[in-house]
């Protein structure tokens, strides 16, 4: 749950935009993806071609079939699952429902399970540059739960213009809070365009703008390292002019 | 009655006068109610002629059967100062409203009662999976949630009542919102609770009448309708073997507007008539989403467009099958901003808010006019300040619609290609994997298999699985009909005849067999003068797979009025040639999309450009013709008379629009 007392002021609709191309994963994989009855491929469907006429092999070694198409396909990653067990997965999801249970709570829950099931799900290979599960759930759900239905915690103003600020929190290997901070607090870590470091922490991500205009964002891979550890984490935006949107990562506080 | 539906738009009895569905969404609860005037004062001035308004039973219940009208709950109070303003209103008191609220819209007590809980197939209660909260969804199956509803409708409905047109603003009531069991829209997720099986087994009981009729198309030895056990996966193997999967996915679509059906019930019982009730689809097309049956339980069934840019063709075919198949094609939410966990584009830009009105709609509704919490980047702020650049766009654009009255012309379509109902039911009965809604990757790379597509291979002793084939000389044909220009829409083969009736030519793809009512319904098409496209074969089975070849013994008879092309294509170019049916435009550049309204001798040309680049095409009418620019905006004393054919220069992402003078 967000803090009650913490709002996001000052976020228009364009700079959410902008946000959003930011928090978008950073390419498109070629995938295949593979249904799988009682171990016989019944369904195979590439990312970019669509279906493809699956031959009904059985198999008993899921990560070997999935390396085998990964290799006569040339894609990137390959998804494989057991149709039965995508059904009792979500059967246990909604068995493990509590009355009053929030977003986020839900969210663990789903990863944890998720977890218990990796072995029936082949992912070949689990690529580094896609974002850890979870995180963009919750960047996204987060953001937008309410601690109550009068709140105002998603509070756009009109003619804004500054401040968009994050804290994600990992404590214990779950992600507790992300939230929007006040201005007030955000400042501190306030970074000016000019000011700002050009080592491999910050890449320009031009791509992630429409239209593109200059923008400095911090380097993917040190965010999900930041991500990684029990620290908390500082993500702090800052929109110099109408047509910039600069992210900045801080670690601990 | 004081409202009803006339010529594709609102007829107010009293004032003899037509209303355009135009206007959108302002949720009063979720604003200061001293914020009230200042924000219809700015919807007035945006040229909106329709609010529309949630009335959440959650807001206002307060404690059980406890209702507060009072303060920024006040909905009396608001529809008076709509009708202060000269708006009308829609009504939407659900009971299940959405809103971004935490339980969309119903009190949690509710939802918490496990004698009215939907079940997943594996008997588990089916929760909301999607933001903002999890919650157990409540069956539409059970009488006992009827009598809750009730309760609330107890309170609601007197206090609208004497807001109804012609005695207050309200021209409309929306019967329960987006029913899908809370876009549960797969084969074999729910509704298995008690209740519901109750519901399949007299749906089951009316169809075939006595069990014997049941077992012989089941194959089947049950002693009674209550021991048929409903699907619970895709398992068929045999031709034989689809009838229970066809009559499982025929039951969900009939559950849905009967639903509907029995909260309208309880709406007119209540005293909501004299006006229209309504719903509204969050997506189309969908076999458990049925246009031609929900509009016989409601007069009208609009559909919710959330599109951006690159999905325009989405939008489009959205609104082309809207336009196909209902009395009223309207829009009742189209994306004007955007909910804060959905990285979505703030829908403000001309291509998807135009794409409703080039493709033939009646009426759009914004959602929102106005930003609340958990809503932002419409044209009004919360406190009634204009966001500009959205706010002008949109005024320009309610203003050529009401100069034009553009929304009262028909999309020009001789042809209409179907959604055919038996296939469509086949193929959804096929899908492999039934997962419910999740946001936000939470499966990770397992996401793309709830997108991607996963109809069985197996043939079932057909040539080959009629999904698949379907599906592909589907996309052919309205590839082809895209490609050459025709004057086109998409309808639904469970339309009523009158609506086929409409269009001179149908084209509906076929194969071995078709539902007798469907082969009978077409036969009766042509028997009437229209002409008919199938194809690849004429089908000779019924739904049951029994013996019914009606439909190919006219084929044989009348060769002139039906034809069966294999492949989409050239054959039906050829086949639409030899028909008469020529192009709206004749156009060099393939990027340009083109559609026209029109009728009697007015007609209102667009032309839409779906790419990033910017594209220029020569264009000519297929008659002579001149044209007067209409958008992008220029005065009255500006737009000009040219004369055809025209270069014309799109933006990217762009709708160009002219009058066409003959």
């Amino acid at each position: 749950m967000i803090d009650p007392g913490i709002r996001i002021e000052d976020l228009d609709a364009e700079q959410w935009r902008r946000l959003w191309r930011i928090l978008s994963p950073p390419r498109s994989v070629t995938r295949l993806h593979g249904l799988l009855d009682g171990g016989m491929l019944v369904k195979l469907v590439h990312s970019t071609h669509g279906r493809l006429p699956p031959d009904g092999r059985t198999t008993s070694d899921l990560r070997r079939l999935a390396r085998d198409l990964r290799e006569a396909h040339r894609v990137d990653q390959v998804v494989l699952a057991e149709r039965r067990s995508l059904h009792r997965f979500f059967a246990d999801v909604q068995r493990s429902y509590t009355p009053d249970q929030s977003y986020d709570e839900f969210v663990t829950l789903f990863l944890s399970l998720r977890r218990t099931y990796q072995q029936r799900w082949i992912i070949e290979p689990e690529l580094p540059d896609t974002w850890p599960p979870g995180v963009l759930p919750l960047l996204r759900h987060l953001h937008g739960a309410l601690p109550d239905e009068s709140s105002l915690v998603v509070h756009v103003t009109d003619g804004s213009s500054t401040w968009c600020s994050f804290v994600v929190e990992r404590r214990a290997g779950k992600f507790t809070r992300l939230c929007g901070i006040p201005d007030s607090l955000a400042w501190h870590y306030h970074s000016p365009l000019g000011k700002m470091p050009h080592d491999d922490r910050w890449i320009s991500l031009e791509r992630n703008f429409l239209p593109v205009h200059v923008a400095l964002v911090c380097d993917r891979d040190a965010f999900l390292r930041l991500l990684a550890t029990h620290d908390p984490v500082h993500l702090l935006t800052h929109t110099g002019a109408a047509d910039r949107l600069v992210f900045s990562v801080r670690e601990g506080r | 009655m004081g409202v009803r539906i006339s010529s594709q738009s609102l007829f107010l009895e009293e004032g003899r006068a037509t209303l355009p569905l135009l206007g959108g969404a302002v949720h009063y609860w979720s604003l200061r109610r001293e914020d009230w005037p200042a924000v219809l004062d700015r919807v007035r001035e945006m040229g909106a002629r329709v609010v529309d308004t949630y009335i959440p039973w959650s807001i206002h219940e307060i404690a059980p059967g406890r209702f507060d009208f009072s303060a920024n709950r006040d909905v009396a109070a608001f529809l008076l100062l709509c009708r202060e303003r000269d708006l009308y209103v829609v009504a939407r008191p659900g009971p299940h409203i959405n809103a971004e609220l935490p339980y969309y819209g119903f009190p949690p007590r509710v939802l918490h009662d496990d004698r009215f809980q939907v079940r997943t197939a594996e008997g588990v209660p089916a929760i909301n999976l999607l933001p903002l909260k999890p919650f157990p969804l409540p069956s539409y199956a059970s009488d006992a949630f009827y009598k809750e509803v009730a309760g609330w409708f107890d309170a609601i409905c007197p206090v609208l009542a004497p807001f109804l047109y012609p005695h207050g603003p309200i021209v409309m009531v929306q019967a329960d919102n987006e029913n899908s069991n809370f876009f549960r829209c797969t084969p074999y997720d729910v509704d298995y609770s008690e209740p519901a099986l109750g519901q399949y087994h007299d749906f089951l009981r009316r169809m075939y009448r006595r069990i014997h009729a049941l077992n012989h198309a089941y194959s089947a030895k049950y002693a009674l309708f209550e021991q048929v056990e409903p699907p619970r996966d895709f398992l068929a193997r045999r031709a034989t073997d689809l009838p229970p999967y066809l009559d499982w996915v025929a039951y969900r679509e009939w559950a849905a507007p009967h639903a509907v059906g029995r909260i309208a019930h309880m709406l007119r019982a209540r005293g909501m008539v004299d006006v229209p009730l309504s719903h509204n689809a969050h997506r189309l097309y969908e076999p458990l989403l049925s246009q031609p049956e929900m509009e016989r339980t409601v007069d009208v069934q609009g559909v919710d467009l959330y599109q951006q840019e690159p999905n325009y063709d989405v939008a489009k075919r959205s609104v082309l099958y809207l336009s196909g198949s209902s009395r009223l094609p309207c829009v009742t939410e189209l994306g004007a901003g955007t909910w804060p966990w959905w990285p979505a584009e703030p829908f403000e830009r001309p291509l998807i808010a135009l794409t409703p009105i080039v493709h033939g709609a009646s009426g759009v509704l914004l959602y929102m006019l106005v930003d609340r919490d958990r809503w932002m980047g419409s044209p009004i702020s919360r406190q009634g300040q204009i966001r500009p650049e959205v706010f002008d766009f949109y005024r320009e654009i309610f203003r050529l619609l009401a100069e034009t009255d553009l929304l009262r012309l028909p999309r020009v379509a001789d042809v209409l290609l179907l959604y055919q109902r038996d296939y469509e039911r086949y193929s959804f009965a096929s899908r492999l994997y039934s997962p419910p809604p999740l946001d936000g990757g939470l499966l990770g790379p397992l996401e793309g298999l709830a997108s991607s597509e996963t109809l069985s291979e197996e043939t079932l002793g057909f040539a080959e699985p009629i999904p698949l084939a379907m599906h592909r000389w589907w996309e052919d044909a309205y590839q082809c009909l895209v490609e050459e220009r025709y004057a086109f829409a998409l309808g639904d083969s469970g339309s009523e005849l009158d609506q086929l009736l409409r269009y001179s030519v149908l084209i509906c793809p076929s194969f071995a067999y078709m539902g007798r009512d469907c082969q009978e319904r077409l036969g009766t098409y042509v028997r009437r003068g229209g002409r008919l496209i199938l194809g690849p074969e004429l089908p000779r089975l019924d739904e049951h797979m029994r013996s019914e070849q009606s439909l190919a013994q006219i084929a044989r008879s009348q060769s002139q009025e039906i034809v069966c092309i294999d492949e989409p294509g050239r054959a039906l170019r050829g086949a639409l040639a030899r028909l008469g049916i020529g192009r709206i435009v004749d156009a060099d550049n393939p990027a340009v999309d083109f559609a026209l309204r029109g009728e009697g001798t007015r007609r209102v040309l667009f032309a839409v450009n779906p790419t990033e680049t910017l594209q220029r095409a020569t264009v000519a009418l297929t008659v002579p013709a001149r044209l007067r620019a209409l958008f992008p905006f220029v005065s009255l004393s500006e737009r000009s008379w040219e004369t055809m054919p025209q270069q014309v220069e799109i933006e990217p992402y762009g709708v160009s629009i002219w009058e066409v003078i003959p």
